[in-house]
């Protein structure tokens, strides 16, 4: 987190402070003085050093760093069953837990369901659909990075021939993918993007050979949603370069990693904990790419990354932090010749939720369902 | 004066029941070693480790709702196991139950209080069909049923995956792999209040009560105890083997899709492809630690649950790895297999004298 944000997070805090207590009908804290905030966590898969859920924990760690003496955090990681969540989350309710956090959409519906029932806490689930009663939720725009992402791949190909990994085909995978080639299309025209769907978050063997497949199809840069370096580490083996997307390898992958950028969540979790202490938290959706107090964030790029790129991209990241660029304005096709934002339009966030095709360039279809 | 283990004329009844309260008090000893490794009060740790699941009601029902599936699943394959028909395939028998009962609520949702115990019978004959395979294959060409049960459980979860991914998968989800949430005509009715334990439990005990029936009461029941405890005895009594594989299988596969169906229509309330929790494969453990007794799985059912459940809570309460639960039940069925021993075998002192053979030599 940068000192800006930092910063800005510390005055948010203080105008809080004073709206309570130039008001307090319109505010009540909930913790009496001296009293920590209770936080709870609930991961669904294991902790580990990198990935989806290692970011997660990132955010409650940064969440300590901020309030290390009024914010107490529990944690529970590997809890894989559906069915267990539910009971756990209204555990760490009835034992005090002002404010709960599911990691994962899977959480969404067993939340969405325990949330209005439990009124003692407030509730937040990452990549949840809605904000619902006593439950936010918060993603981000992971398109916003790989469209930054793209740019570099689409200077750096010689082929022309990108590669896409792809988990599932689902709308936060399909705007990613889409929106890399958009980018990298914005300096390089000829630019294609094969993709090789592997049908799972996590799977070594298939995602290894997934990479070999795009490679022999002339791919020279390779991104996808990675969870482990594997992806990066097979691209590194057949030479050519891999994109860091949603997560930065490149302490595994150390000569062909391009560009990464990662999610950091630290926000959603600072300024729920603070609208719960000052009592004004409210159910709310919050979609966030790049920028200060964002869900989005550029990391590392190679050495060999040419400066003239790296320019560009902070350029497009400044055009899309002020809002003077929107990535899915118009004119934009889809692969099979139909206009789909006509020019001089945006697409509404709800279609960009929902998108289910893929932009002219792309190669292939996605599977059927 | 050396000790020496020898076979018992016949095995102790006596020490058959309480093997399992021995592996059990080791297991306590045990987990109290390693809190007090881990720096803890040993037994006030253990303590707050068993009864914290329980402090209230609805951490009651969190148990029965736990124990459920795994006393039915248990029971059902007791009976298979009773008559020596090893059932290892009742996860894949769970999903087939998921898959049944999950299509007539998708498809039938809505129309009627009749779709709830329609489920759960569609679910049944779907768990029982897929042990029909092996019990097939055993029975027609001799083949394992021990392999064959567990290869389908593969084969059933693939399916499942199939249906969830493809044509079952709500089209309001944005694309994830889940169904539409079931219609409220199709889940199982709470029995306590305020908790999420369901009509399940309920039919658990009945399954078991009716088992116990059977299994001691009848002469078909007696038929199957004396092919799994002594087939020779039963060829030559003209009992037929074929009618208890069939029998054995049937039943437990019966009992495994109504606890699929038991997931569904209870805590998850939606189709998911990890529909299953692994009760398939720990209801072998309860049944055995059960003694393949309808009166003992009961217990062995909640036990095995409430470790389960102390293992989340312990990472809550305590600051330990959820593992912790896990490899209690590790801990449980290794002493239970080390004790079982001494069911058919016991420890005698022998007296100093030198052997005949020794001598002869």
């Amino acid at each position: 987190m940068t000192d800006l944000t930092r910063r800005r997070l510390l005055q948010g805090a203080a105008a809080a402070g004073l709206a309570a207590g130039l008001s307090p009908l319109a505010a009540r804290p909930v913790l009496a003085a001296g009293e920590k905030l209770k936080v709870g966590v609930i991961h669904m898969g294991a902790i580990s050093d990198t990935g989806w859920e290692y970011f997660q924990a990132e955010a409650w760690r940064a969440l300590q760093e901020e309030f290390p003496d009024q914010v107490e955090v529990t944690v529970l990681e590997n809890i894989t069953q559906i069915q267990d969540c539910e009971r756990l989350f209204r555990q760490l309710s009835i034992q005090g837990h002002q404010l709960l956090f599911g990691t994962t959409f899977s959480q969404y519906a067993s939340l969405r369901k325990l949330a209005p029932t439990l009124p003692k806490s407030h509730f937040e689930c990452c990549a949840g659909i809605d904000a619902g009663p006593n439950l936010g939720v918060f993603e981000a725009r992971h398109y916003e990075g790989t469209y930054l992402t793209g740019i570099a791949a689409g200077r750096m190909t010689k082929s022309n021939v990108l590669g896409w990994v792809g988990a599932f085909p689902v709308p936060q995978v399909i705007y990613s993918l889409n929106a890399f080639l958009l980018g990298a299309r914005s300096v390089n025209p000829e630019a294609t993007l094969k993709i090789v769907w592997v049908n799972d978050w996590v799977n070594p063997g298939k995602e290894k050979d997934a990479v070999a497949t795009l490679v022999a199809q002339g791919a020279d840069v390779i991104s996808g949603s990675p969870n482990t370096p594997v992806q990066g580490l097979a691209a590194e083996e057949k030479g050519v370069w891999s994109i860091g997307s949603t997560g930065d390898f490149s302490a595994y992958v150390k000569q062909k990693q391009l560009v990464s950028f990662e999610l950091d969540w630290s926000a959603a979790h600072i300024e729920a904990a603070k609208g719960v202490m000052a009592g004004t938290w409210e159910p709310t959706a919050r979609w966030r790419g790049l920028g200060p107090d964002g869900f989005v964030k550029m990391t590392t790029a190679s050495p060999e990354l040419p400066a003239s790129v790296a320019d560009e991209m902070a350029k497009a990241e400044a055009a899309i932090v002020d809002g003077s660029f929107q990535i899915f304005s118009g004119p934009i096709r889809d692969n099979a010749g139909e206009m789909r934002v006509a020019e001089g339009e945006t697409m509404a966030p709800e279609d960009v939720k929902g998108m289910t095709w893929l932009v002219e360039g792309v190669e292939g279809s996605l599977p059927k369902g | 004066m050396p000790l020496r283990i020898e076979r018992r004329p016949r095995p102790s009844r006596a020490m058959s029941w309480a093997s399992p309260l021995i592996a059990a008090a080791l297991t306590a000893a045990v987990a109290m070693i390693l809190f007090a490794l881990d720096g803890r009060e040993p037994v006030s740790t253990l303590w707050i480790f068993l009864t914290t699941p329980l402090a209230d009601l609805y951490g009651f029902g969190e148990l029965l709702l736990k124990a459920a599936p795994l006393i039915l699943i248990g029971v059902g394959l007791a009976i298979g196991f009773r008559a020596g028909v090893w059932n290892i395939g009742a996860e894949g028998q769970l999903v087939l139950g998921v898959i049944f009962g999950g299509w007539l609520a998708l498809e039938f949702g809505g129309a009627g209080p009749w779709v709830m115990p329609a489920m759960l019978l569609a679910g049944g004959i779907g768990g029982a069909l897929w042990a029909a395979v092996p019990a097939l294959l055993r029975t027609r060409f001799n083949a394992s049923e021990i392999l064959t049960s567990l290869m389908l459980n593969y084969c059933a979860q693939l399916w499942l995956a199939y249906l969830v991914f493809g044509p079952w998968r709500d089209p309001a989800g944005f694309n994830f792999p889940q169904s539409a949430p079931l219609h409220p005509d199709a889940l199982l009715p709470i029995v306590i209040e305020n908790t999420r334990a369901n009509i399940e439990i309920v039919i658990a005990v009945a399954a078991a009560l009716v088992a116990w029936i059977f299994i001691e009461r009848t002469h078909l029941g007696f038929q199957l105890r004396v092919t799994g405890a002594a087939p020779g005895a039963a060829r030559y009594a003209g009992f037929p083997v074929r009618r208890a594989v069939w029998i054995g299988m049937l039943t437990g596969g019966f009992a495994a899709g109504v606890a699929g169906v038991g997931e569904i229509a209870g805590p998850l309330g939606q189709i998911f492809p990890t529909a299953s929790a692994g009760y398939g494969y720990a209801a072998i453990i309860v049944a055995f630690l059960g003694r393949l007794h309808p009166a003992g799985i009961v217990p062995a059912g909640l036990l095995l649950a409430l470790l389960a459940i102390a293992g989340d809570y312990a990472q809550m309460m305590l600051g330990m790895p959820s593992s912790i639960g896990g490899l209690f039940q590790g801990t449980l069925l290794f002493f239970l297999l080390a004790a079982d021993v001494l069911t058919t075998w016991r420890i005698r002192r022998v007296e100093d004298a030198p052997l005949p053979a020794t001598e002869a030599a």
